[in-house]
């Protein structure tokens, strides 16, 4: 049983003075115990503000949200619902997710507090999580200024590991931090899963990080969720025109000279989204019925889905240059 | 063919709390024409500072030693006035955030025509007529209605094409883009390279790329060079340096990098320990605390850049001089 | 390949101690901070120590008037033979403690409205901020007359009026600090572990909030001097006889003359708010956030 469902997910971003933005629109997707998920995507799909949906951090307009099977309500003045409390939170800014005024060891605190613990005599299991995540006990009664971006973020990691989570969001966990550090973390991050049985949401725009450490992979595109599955299948053979583009758009480092593929267009207003296939207008492979009808995410073999008027539902999985060649 | 520009024995220092730091410690290289150079580092290496120094673009108090040559004149020896005329015109600089570069209050038009009216000492009409052929070159759909939109109205991967365009403006014949696609998403990182390659084609421009992605290093530069601490430890053809690393630090690099054949079984690689800080950069090779290949030589000796086999690096240990 | 690196001792290029990048530098290396607290120093200590500095009771007027600055009464006599040193030593009885009492006040007063108005926004926001709005159409000292005079003058009424002037500022500064700290994300973790809206004020919001709001007060102190002083100096805060110094200025502007009557009060008034400004942004100088040290902890 998933421990983190997100069925069909509607998020409108207020602003100010101005129209509503519907960030997230219709998004679904699933986390087991002990499995990794990426949600990759560029600016502007919506996966940031999806990922706050998930914990409670923003409200969601309609879709269902279920952590445990309880219903995963938005934050409001009060306590949030203990049975929530195992669904942490990472961000991205280690700088602004630390309180500067507290020390290290008081936050953590918080997270043993909020899994029923007292507040005194924390010292052991304070120390315990900070060797967890690779830094000295020492480090609790230091404040965060004094310690690195990389760092910062494992004190970041303890203290929702502290509430002894099932499920772990994190918001692109890693862009604030240097090459060295980025390699570390994930790593951390991928043996607490594997010990710890605790499913983990990462949110990234790096393909390749996340190509390396996550079990499955959803793919987002203003707003809605183009494609998922097992993250070697959607490697190798991507079945949405998005995620083809998006992973021919990556260099690599072989010295061959090649230039990454650039996707033409850019990345329509989320407030007006083109009719149909949202994709429509960018894809090389757009034909009468992408510009009229939307498609929805469906089941094409296994565990794999996609939202492509290329492919149907329970059908063999060939490539959408493949597919589009045969039409 | 005749180096573009040749920079010879740089050293950049910059002022610290308690005196002068080191940034940039003896660098030498050369650019030659109609190419795509990079430079490779982290941060902290000097990658930056050292094409900054190239400008005169360095705060109050920095002090530079060494030569620049470019067209038979040393860079680094320029009056303020020399200086002036020769940036913009002949060497351009596009830097990673579009936005500090672009005028919030001013439309595009505006900018570019007054830029192009300042240095070029063209009519209005003409610069107008040039700002849009501009825009169409790096790209803008609807060049003659982007002409009066302003910055905020473009996207991140626009406003670097139309900052391309400013540093186009008066046709130099350097352009040096520090970190021009760190920013951006990988789709829009995609076009921008291959915009810079167009460039380099149809316009001969030859390009400085500063950045710590090899992999955006590897789609274009020709020439590569890979700053550790400061100093210059990797110099050769790009394909070469890639695929085939003498120096332990560009192999460390790029085994750090995410590769396919480890997905999901091993854990990433990272180089132990991190960049030094200016000012503390260690004795003899800088890299020899964080290298696997260190001897007692490394030190206390400075190794030098030598030449072997088409490739110039700084380690004479060589571990990988057999390696496939 | 993962090999670790070899064990060699590592010695560097150049020794240089390097100080954290962006701390603010010790309060004891800033030559104005120490000018401000040796300053402020000797004044508290005179309050405290009035009536073993003061050669002669302030209210007696045993003294030939007008007598010039000299050995026996080291700045003079007024109009009615009272010893001017005397009357400007207990004058820091009257000054220093009601500007304190001023400042505290409005931090009180300002901070909570500010906090409520931060905490609850809507309506309570908008109530508050048009307070604000209100008392900030008048210049300070016009409103502060204006209550003082319908109040009647005297130096607690000066106190009343001030404080009503002066709230607002520590309202803006508290509540806009309160919103501002509640977006961000360590706020956002807080609530995620499980703390209401409430509990995270206290414990996430208002240490923050301190900080910046101490500057204020004590950069405040200097003008509350000066506002008291001015309020007396218009007849409408102390009352004769007491040597309050902007009054002491006051009278001797009816006696230009003798200078002396107007310097020393002037001088006091002059230095107190001084020090207590270059105290007050030294002060600033250790809490600002974006230094690396952040706070006194740091």
């Amino acid at each position: 049983m998933s421990v983190l469902e997100l069925n069909d997910v509607e998020v409108v971003y207020e602003r100010r003075g101005r129209e509503p933005v519907p960030a997230v629109a219709g998004a679904t997707l699933t986390v087991e115990p002990g499995q990794i998920v990426g949600l990759v995507g560029e600016s502007g799909c919506g996966k940031s503000t999806l990922a706050r949906a998930a914990v409670g951090l923003m409200p969601a307009r309609s879709g269902a949200i279920v952590f445990e099977g309880h219903r995963v309500t938005p934050l409001s003045r009060r306590a949030r619902p203990r049975e929530l409390v195992r669904l942490q939170m990472v961000f991205q800014n280690p700088f602004s997710s630390l309180n500067p005024r507290r020390t290290i060891g008081s936050q953590i605190a918080d997270g043993l507090v909020a899994a029923g613990g007292g507040r005194r005599g924390n010292s052991e299991p304070i120390a315990e999580l900070l060797e967890r995540v690779g830094l000295p006990e020492t480090a609790a009664d230091r404040y965060p200024h004094q310690f690195s971006g990389g760092q910062r973020q494992r004190v970041a990691i303890a203290r929702a590991l502290a509430a002894n989570p099932s499920v772990i969001v994190l918001d692109e966990p890693l862009s604030s931090l240097d090459a060295s550090a980025q390699a570390q973390i994930a790593n951390l991050l991928t043996e607490l899963a594997r010990t710890l049985d605790l499913g983990l949401l990462l949110i990234s725009h790096d393909l390749a990080i996340v190509r390396h450490t996550a079990d499955a992979v959803s793919v987002m595109y203003l707003g809605e969720i183009v494609e998922s599955g097992p993250t070697s299948d959607v490697w190798e053979t991507p079945l949405h025109p998005y995620t083809e583009a998006l992973i021919a758009a990556v260099p690599h480092a072989d010295g061959e000279g090649t230039l990454p593929l650039a996707l033409p267009g850019e990345v329509p207003d989320p407030a007006q989204p083109p009719p149909g296939c949202r994709f429509h207008p960018r894809c090389p492979y757009s034909f009468d019925r992408c510009e009229t009808e939307h498609p929805s995410l469906v089941a094409i073999a296994g565990e794999r889905r996609a939202a492509c008027w290329l492919h149907e539902a329970g059908g063999p999985v060939v490539t959408p240059s493949a597919q589009a060649a045969a039409i | 063919m005749a180096a573009l520009l040749t920079v010879e024995n740089l050293s950049v220092t910059l002022p610290g709390p308690e005196g002068p730091l080191t940034i940039v410690d003896g660098v030498t290289y050369s650019v030659e024409p109609g190419t795509v150079f990079g430079v490779a580092g982290e941060s902290g290496s000097g990658k930056t500072i050292s094409a900054l120094a190239l400008l005169g673009l360095l705060p109050l108090g920095a002090t530079v030693e060494g030569k620049a040559l470019y067209d038979g004149r040393n860079l680094l020896a320029l009056s303020k006035r020399e200086l002036r005329d020769v940036r913009g015109r002949e060497i351009a600089m596009v830097f990673q955030d579009p936005l500090t570069a672009l005028h919030p209050m001013m439309s595009i038009g505006r900018q570019l025509s007054e830029h192009m009216r300042r240095h070029l000492g063209l009519s209005r009409q003409a610069a107008r007529r040039r700002a849009g052929d501009l825009l169409g070159d790096v790209r803008i759909p609807d060049p003659a209605g982007a002409l009066n939109a302003f910055p905020h109205q473009f996207s991140g991967g626009m406003r670097q094409r139309i900052a391309i365009a400013m540093a186009l403006a008066c046709e130099p014949k350097l352009l040096i883009a520090d970190e021009p696609t760190t920013a951006l998403d990988v789709t829009v990182q995609a076009g921008i390279l291959r915009l810079l390659d167009d460039l380099r084609e149809r316009m001969g421009l030859s390009v400085i790329l500063i950045t710590h992605d090899l992999g955006v290093m590897s789609s274009i530069a020709k020439t590569i060079t890979v700053f550790y601490a400061g100093r210059v430890v990797e110099y050769g053809a790009s394909s070469g340096v890639l695929r085939r690393p003498r120096h332990p630090y560009t192999r460390a690099l790029l085994a750090a990098l995410p590769h396919p054949e480890t997905t999901g079984t091993a854990p990433l690689v990272s180089i132990p320990g991190s960049p030094p800080a200016a000012g503390r950069f260690p004795s003899g090779c800088s890299f020899h605390p964080r290298c696997a290949y260190a001897i007692e030589s490394c030190t206390t000796d400075e190794p030098p850049l030598v030449e072997r086999d088409g490739r110039r690096f700084a380690c004479p240990v060589d571990p990988f001089r057999d390696a496939a | 390949m993962t090999s670790t690196p070899a064990q060699l001792p590592v010695r560097y290029r150049f020794r240089v101690r390097r100080r954290r990048p962006g701390a603010a530098r010790p309060i004891w290396r800033q030559p104005l901070a120490i000018i401000g607290m040796l300053i402020a120093a000797v004044w508290i200590v005179v309050a405290i120590f009035a009536p073993l500095i003061a050669p002669s009771d302030p209210l007696a007027q045993n003294f030939p008037p007008f007598l010039h600055p000299s050995g026996a009464h080291l700045f003079g006599t007024d109009e009615l033979g009272r010893d001017i040193f005397s009357r400007v030593v207990y004058g820091t009885r009257l000054t220093l403690p009601l500007a304190l009492l001023l400042v505290s006040l409005s931090m009180l007063i300002g901070g909570l409205l500010g906090m409520v108005a931060g905490y609850f926004r809507s309506w309570v926001d908008g109530t508050v901020m048009r307070l604000t709005d209100l008392v900030f159409a008048f210049p300070a000292i016009i409103l502060a007359m204006v209550v003082t005079a319908s109040l009647g003058p005297s130096i607690r009424n000066a106190v009343l009026a001030l404080v009503v002037v002066s709230w607002p500022t520590y309202a803006r500064v508290v509540r806009g600090l309160v919103m501002s700290t509640g977006d961000t994300e360590f706020v956002q973790a807080s609530r995620l572990l499980g703390s209401s809206a409430r509990q995270a004020l206290f414990r996430d919001v208002l240490p923050n909030v301190i900080g910046p709001v101490i500057v204020l007060a004590t950069l405040d102190l200097s003008n509350a001097i000066l506002l008291l002083s001015g309020l007396s100096f218009l007849g409408l805060g102390a009352q004769p006889p007491s040597p309050e110094w902007g009054a002491m200025v006051a009278t001797g502007t009816d006696y230009f003359q003798n200078w002396w009557m107007s310097t020393f009060p002037g001088l006091a008034i002059f230095t107190a708010v001084l020090a207590f400004n270059f105290l007050g942004d030294s002060l600033r100088d250790i809490f600002d956030p974006r230094s690396a040290a952040g706070g006194p902890r740091g």
